[in-house]
């Protein structure tokens, strides 16, 4: 049966990069082992791998190193800042959100319960009636005077702590 | 001689916040990706603004490293991925670093007066001007696979191809190097072209 394999440049190329197995590398073997002509043109294939290998890599710019990990230490401390942000600005809106629409919902929620189902009208509103009194005895209480100033200290030093940081970020980024 | 720290462990570190890890990272492969971005956008002030882009994604996404594949792998995928970004930037039209419709570009004309102060013996320079003439894609591959010693497997996942595909880009990157040269770097390198039948 005749041969009909046909050796070509890539197919050289191939196999000296190890891409052939099995029947067809070994054609190649053999067309080798007959053929100087081709021995010489895979040796040259594998003069120029070697160049290829060999090929001197770019160098960046002198202090490119430090560029980089100076973008990267400003990057880490705007993250942090913004991230602080976000957390201030997050427990603030909890915070307004308990206050002003958690509260009354609770109050109204409570006071519902307290009136015998009985009682309750189908369709209307209950008749709330807030104990005035005890609320004006507990503005006077130590215990809220107590946990003003407590608040205060809080927003006071978080506020030094925002203060201190930015001063810190500014420092930094210089 | 103390053995240098490998990889794994300088990404522990700089992920613990270690400055000095970061640092050792950035200087081991400074080279490789500025050399590899360069390679792709064909230009040193580019490849300076890629190869940074391509080390603070480096850090950004590091903790997503599990070490499925060859740290080199991970950071050269990075580097395609930033290079084909810029790119899309400067040519919106581009939708891959390859241009496989592209005619073979056998002329001098991307790289005007190739081998003007060429020394004709040295080679390293003829390969370097040629492949500086190559497309992106082209270049990228002929780097990742001869130079950067990455398997074919390593390039399909630095590249997403399957690898029928890497091995077809990678001949076609071949021939057309082998064109470029033959055209412009003759005397340098004289393979012939012939085919032989047993």
């Amino acid at each position: 049966m005749e041969n009909t394999f046909v050796l070509t440049d890539d197919l050289l190329w191939d196999y000296a990069d190890g891409f052939l197995t099995g029947a067809e590398k070994q054609q190649v073997e053999e067309c080798l082992s007959r053929s100087p002509e081709w021995r010489v043109k895979l040796q040259l294939i594998r003069d120029e791998k070697r160049e290829l290998a060999a090929l001197p890599m770019d160098s960046p710019s002198p202090g490119f190193a430090d560029r980089v990990l100076a973008a990267w230490a400003v990057e880490r401390v705007k993250s942090t800042a913004e991230a602080k942000g976000n957390d201030w600005v997050i427990r603030l809106i909890a915070v307004v959100f308990v206050l002003f629409v958690l509260t009354p919902a609770v109050v109204m929620v409570v006071a519902a319960l307290q009136i015998p189902a009985a009682e309750a009208p189908a369709f209307e509103l209950p008749q709330m009636s807030l104990p005035l009194e005890q609320w004006d005895s507990w503005l006077t209480s130590p215990v809220l005077l107590i946990g003003l100033m407590l608040a205060f200290v809080f927003f006071g030093l978080r506020f030094l702590d925002k203060f201190l940081f930015q001063r810190l970020l500014v420092y930094k980024v210089a | 001689m103390a053995a240098p720290i490998s990889d794994e462990i300088l990404i522990q570190q700089a992920l613990a916040g270690r400055q000095s890890a970061c640092s050792m990272l950035v200087k081991r492969y400074e080279k490789y990706v500025f050399t590899l971005a360069l390679r792709f956008v064909k230009n040193r002030e580019d490849a300076h603004e890629v190869a940074q882009d391509c080390f603070l994604r480096m850090f950004r996404y590091m903790a997503d490293f599990r070490g499925d594949c060859k740290f080199t792998t991970w950071l050269y995928r990075i580097v395609y991925s930033t290079s084909l970004n810029h790119l899309r930037k400067k040519m919106p039209d581009i939708h891959s670093l390859d241009d496989a419709e592209r005619p073979l570009q056998l002329s001098s004309e991307a790289v005007p007066d190739a081998s003007a102060g060429l020394e004709r013996n040295d080679r390293n320079a003829a390969l370097r001007r040629a492949i500086d003439m190559l497309s992106h894609d082209d270049a990228g591959i002929i780097t990742l696979f001869y130079l950067y010693e990455q398997s074919l497997e390593e390039i399909c996942q630095v590249m997403d191809l399957t690898m029928t595909n890497a091995k077809t880009k990678l001949c076609r990157a071949r021939q057309r190097l082998r064109a470029i040269m033959d055209a412009n770097f003759t005397t340098e390198f004289d393979l012939g072209t012939n085919t032989t039948t047993i």
